[in-house]
């Protein structure tokens, strides 16, 4: 009977996102997705500012409408207590043009395979969730923490503690991108802290208090604070990061702003970021990076996608600018099966030894 | 045409050209090392000492990152700063290994990250860079080989 109501459940809620927008649907868990059917990040993630694991909402949606194809549906609860979630990242990448002529190098490697638990401990309250690597050598932690709340609390408030995804930005799943690089909000560095956040109607506002250690070991009295708003629509949505780290003798501040609409099949987005860091014994370097992005929705399960990336690593010096180009296709042949080709163009300055394109064809097997 | 087909197309003809017009480019690098940095007259040839690896890698390519307040995995790799967080000192994400173990750059997980392991944790570094050179990697291997000394 019990099973019987779930899937009963189950149906419904995806019979409602069926009715929340005219277009097909297709991604994976990137914040373009997010911008395309104008849902917040905690809709479909566990981790309210988005990342990782999958929720129930967010396990039916990967399930029935991503790919081109769908087979059985299946459940990520085992029971009403506990559910699971896994992702699995195969590539294949080489060098299509080498600015030093070097031999060109290609290599195919697991760069990821990991498993989330979350455990409703209290129903609607008290969940205790973990992202865990699992390789591809030994198991690291790269998220673990209690949330009190759920959206329970006044004015669809939680409360998060442990180890995780700092509230900045966009939460690109390509951490190369320079956005994501340079300022340090990104899959490579999680933290040990906490965090509050609200989320009523088209608000998400997040802040959160850390070691500022990017998960090492804590060594000093010095703290991070981060905080991510936004205000997200059906078609369009905008907001503001901020975070402050300070170390006995060094300081980063960061600022930024991201938004992103979503026009029939197109879905544009973009970010921008001021990186501020001061030193006691030497000058302070100041950066600066943007990030846009475009999505075309061919079918559904076939995505057209192009970034453009900018840095510039010192705005003391002048012609140092780089810029990173993507473009490719993603392709969600079955439920729980994506696949990608991407092209990666590096400009840098002519001199550059790093000048280097890359291609690279990646498998993501999830659930 | 339907009145949301012509809309694409109108988003389409607008924001692409938008784009290409915002979309800077890189910069031409006068004055400029390989890095991007202001050419210096004093500057080390690459060897199999930390002075060398500080001046040709860790200061131009991975201070990119790693350095001030916010280093990632509390691993700063400013000038001064560099060899007391690398030389016996465990690393995060695999606390077994130190980051550098002084004569064994098998054991060094920094070697690991550079050259890209399948045992490592996370990308391989240098983080949204290629690949360090082949030149780079082995000074690094052979300083550490030789006892990773203040050199």
């Amino acid at each position: 009977m019990r099973r019987l109501v779930s899937s009963i459940g189950a149906a419904a809620v995806a019979s409602c996102l069926l009715l929340l927008g005219p277009q097909e649907l297709s991604g994976r868990d990137e914040p373009y997705l997010s911008v395309r059917t104008g849902l917040k990040c905690s809709q479909c993630h566990v981790n309210k500012t988005g990342g990782g694991g999958r929720n129930d909402f967010g396990s039916i949606y990967a399930q029935t409408r991503l790919s081109m194809v769908q087979f059985t549906f299946l459940k990520r609860s085992l029971n009403d207590f506990l559910s699971i979630g896994a992702d699995f990242r195969v590539l294949a990448s080489g060098t299509a043009r080498d600015a030093t002529d070097a031999v060109p190098r290609t290599s195919v490697e697991i760069i990821e395979q990991s498993l989330q638990l979350e455990a409703r401990v209290i129903r609607n309250f008290l969940t205790l969730y973990i992202d865990q690597l699992l390789g591809p050598s030994g198991a690291s932690t790269r998220e673990a923490f209690a949330l009190f709340g759920n959206g329970s609390l006044p004015l669809e408030g939680y409360v998060k503690a442990g180890k995780f995804f700092l509230p900045y930005g966009l939460r690109l799943v390509d951490d190369g991108e320079f956005t994501r690089a340079r300022t340090g909000f990104n899959y490579d560095t999680p933290d040990i802290g906490v965090e509050l956040g609200i989320e009523p109607g088209p608000l998400s506002f997040f802040v959160s208090f850390s070691n500022g250690t990017q998960g090492a070991s804590e060594d000093n009295s010095g703290k991070q604070i981060a905080g991510s708003a936004a205000l997200i629509f059906r078609r369009f949505r905008f907001g503001a990061s901020a975070s402050r780290n300070d170390a006995p003798d060094a300081r980063r501040d960061v600022v930024g702003g991201f938004g992103g609409f979503n026009v029939g099949r197109f879905t544009f987005l973009g970010e921008l970021d001021y990186i501020f860091d001061s030193f006691e014994e030497r000058e302070g370097v100041n950066q600066f990076a943007g990030f846009l992005e475009g999505d075309f929705l061919v079918i559904r399960g076939l995505n057209i996608k192009t970034t453009y990336g900018f840095l510039d690593p010192n705005r003391d010096i002048g012609e140092n600018a780089r810029v990173r180009w993507r473009f490719g296709v993603e392709v969600f042949p079955t439920q729980f099966v994506q696949a990608s080709v991407l092209y990666t163009l590096l400009e840098d300055i002519p001199q550059a030894t790093t000048d280097i394109d890359r291609w690279s064809i990646e498998l993501h097997v999830y659930f | 045409m339907s009145r949301a087909g012509r809309f694409e197309i109108w988003a389409a003809a607008t924001m692409i050209p938008l784009v290409v017009f915002v979309a800077a480019c890189a910069g031409d690098g006068t004055g400029l090392d390989e890095f991007g940095n202001p050419l210096a007259a004093d500057r080390l040839e690459l060897a199999p000492t930390l002075s060398s690896i500080q001046q040709n890698v860790f200061t131009p390519i991975c201070t990119q990152c790693h350095t001030g307040a916010a280093a990632p995995l509390g691993l700063a790799l400013d000038s001064g700063a560099s060899r007391a967080d690398l030389v016996n000192v465990a690393s995060v994400e695999h606390p077994e290994l130190a980051r550098v173990s002084p004569g064994d750059p098998e054991a060094s997980y920094l070697v690991w990250k550079v050259e890209g392991r399948g045992g490592i944790t996370g990308s391989r570094m240098p983080l949204s860079l290629p690949p360090l050179s082949e030149d780079q990697i082995a000074a690094i291997r052979v300083w550490i080989e030789q006892g990773a000394e203040d050199n």
